[in-house]
């Protein structure tokens, strides 16, 4: 499969919303971000425009750039559309910069049949559904 | 409150019947199992209601198409989407009957998801849609595009964090087909063995084939009427207790620890509304749309410890029927078909009424009903009358 192939996202585009337009540009120039309330210091994901905390609608984007770890994962195999490339795996990471803070995206890499709950990921982003930039993982010290 | 009657269509793969036809059939049967006439029926109920139909065969016939078919006179109505789980409208009649809106509330669930995935296997979740609102739209734009995988990441965890085997998920498939074997309306009864289990194809890993619920079409009816009128029924069964309560981020993704569930924070309400103990329980039916559902059920409902789960399991010598506390003595959505929740409502009642015929478990006087996975659950505690 070319690299371009493998790259490729599948799915169903998310909603471009007011309170997600900004993460979703974001991710378009590479950059990961998150909500973080200066006031209470939570770091917020999904964002909202609000923190739970203290009530601020003012919340600052914070990039998330460190390494991430994984919480949970699995391995899909099912093909859920005929043309969909199986296996895959999906991650839920974790990031110890912005605590409380988990997403999910798709793994790449040569190991995903050894994934590991608590190894260390790096983010990134593939080309998704519609032209969107969706959060994807990679190996510590693999190829991104 | 009293569940005063269930009734079940014809429940099978790919039946030549309408939804709407499956639910009209299990409406008048679970009428009149009630020992009740359809003029009785001032209330009427059904999970999910007119949402994006996500999967095919999904959603049910409109709530209203069905009162009228019925002509009914209705004292409430509702559906519900949004609330705690498949048993939310259940949840909802009781209300209703309590606030005296009505006397006999019936809930419908109907699924045709057999003839509605027939020809291509079980689809993603949105398949067509343009694009997702909301939580789903972090889930299927990155790719996790079935509740396989949503819920294989709570076993991934589980695993992980107390040691849970494939193995012992394997024994909750193999006892429930061992329980399906003994019910006239299950659909898969042959004999599952660990290496038939094992041998299964993946589908999200931790979950192979046998770890999920098998598509069907049918509906399930019950009826639910005020404690008052028991002198008129057939045959009731007390509801005891229920919970729904959702303390948690209500995102499969952000769900704070995958080793619980909404089943934890439902069974915790239902067990402070209630004088009856976890080791009251004589029977219990518990959601199965993926095995790793089961053991944490068992945990939230606190039959065993936190993480206890796959070692209660582990055998299928509890959970059968001769054992400590049988569990899903239908053979469950794994191989009694996914009614969505309502069999387990159904198998509950049949217990406690002594009408389980060769799965009878003796002396049924509690059961537990747990429905839901991730964040979404909503539990019954029912006792025999």
């Amino acid at each position: 499969m070319s690299e371009t192939a493998e790259r490729r996202g599948f799915g169903v585009a998310p909603a471009v919303t007011a309170e997600n337009r900004e993460f979703w540009a974001g991710a378009e120039r590479g950059q990961f971000l998150g909500e973080h309330c200066t006031a209470c210091r939570r770091y917020l994901f999904p964002p909202r425009s609000y923190c739970p905390g203290c009530g601020g609608r003012e919340l600052e984007s914070v990039a998330i750039t460190g390494v991430g770890t994984v919480y949970s994962f699995t391995v899909n195999w099912n093909r859920w559309q005929p043309d969909l490339p199986v296996p895959f795996a999906l991650v839920l990471a974790e990031f110890a910069e912005a605590p409380g803070f988990r997403l999910l995206g798709r793994m790449h890499g040569d190991g995903i049949h050894h994934l590991r709950v608590g190894q260390a990921v790096t983010l990134g982003f593939d080309a998704g559904p519609a032209g969107l930039h969706v959060p994807c993982f990679s190996p510590v010290g693999g190829d991104a | 409150m009293v569940i005063s009657g269930i009734g079940l269509s014809a429940v099978g793969r790919k039946l030549e019947r309408s939804g709407l036809q499956l639910t009209l059939d299990a409406i008048g049967t679970a009428v009149a199992d009630a020992g009740l006439d359809l003029t009785d029926v001032d209330g009427l109920a059904t999970y999910p209601g007119p949402i994006v139909n996500y999967i095919p065969g999904l959603v049910g016939p409109d709530l209203y198409e069905v009162a009228d078919a019925l002509r009914l006179s209705l004292g409430w109505h509702s559906s519900t989407p949004q609330g705690c789980g498949q048993v939310a409208p259940v949840v909802g009649a009781v209300m209703a009957v309590a606030a005296r809106l009505c006397r006999h509330a019936v809930v419908f669930r109907t699924v045709t998801e057999s003839s509605g995935q027939s020809g291509g296997g079980r689809g993603s979740i949105g398949a067509g849609l343009a694009e997702a609102d909301g939580p789903l739209g972090w889930l299927l734009g990155v790719g996790a595009m079935s509740p396989a995988n949503w819920a294989a990441l709570h076993a991934t965890r589980h695993m992980h964090e107390y040691g849970t085997t494939k193995e012992q998920l394997g024994w909750v498939a193999i006892s429930e087909r061992c329980h399906a074997a003994r019910n006239p309306d299950a659909v898969f009864t042959q004999p599952l063995t660990m290496d038939d289990y094992l041998a299964s194809r993946p589908i999200s890993t931790p979950l192979s084939l046998f770890d999920c619920d098998v598509p069907v079409d049918g509906s399930v009816a019950v009826v639910i009427s005020a404690a008052e009128t028991a002198p008129e029924l057939r045959s009731p069964v007390r509801l005891e207790a229920m919970g729904g309560a959702l303390r948690h981020r209500p995102l499969w993704d952000q769900w704070d620890d995958l080793t619980t569930m909404a089943a934890h924070d439902a069974a915790e309400q239902l067990w402070s509304r209630t004088d009856l103990r976890p080791a009251d329980l004589d029977v219990a039916q518990v959601y199965d749309g993926f095995s790793i559902f089961v053991p944490m059920w068992l945990e939230a409902l606190g039959v065993c410890g936190p993480g206890e789960g796959g070692s209660f399991v582990e055998g299928g010598i509890r959970i059968g029927v001769g054992g400590e506390l049988p569990v899903n003595t239908w053979g469950g959505q794994l191989s009694g078909g996914r009614l969505h929740g309502y069999g387990f409502v159904a198998e509950a009642v049949r217990q406690l009424r002594g009408e389980a015929g060769a799965r009878q478990v003796g002396a049924a006087e509690v059961c537990a009903v747990g429905v839901g996975g991730g964040p979404i659950g909503g539990a019954l505690l029912l006792t025999a009358y």
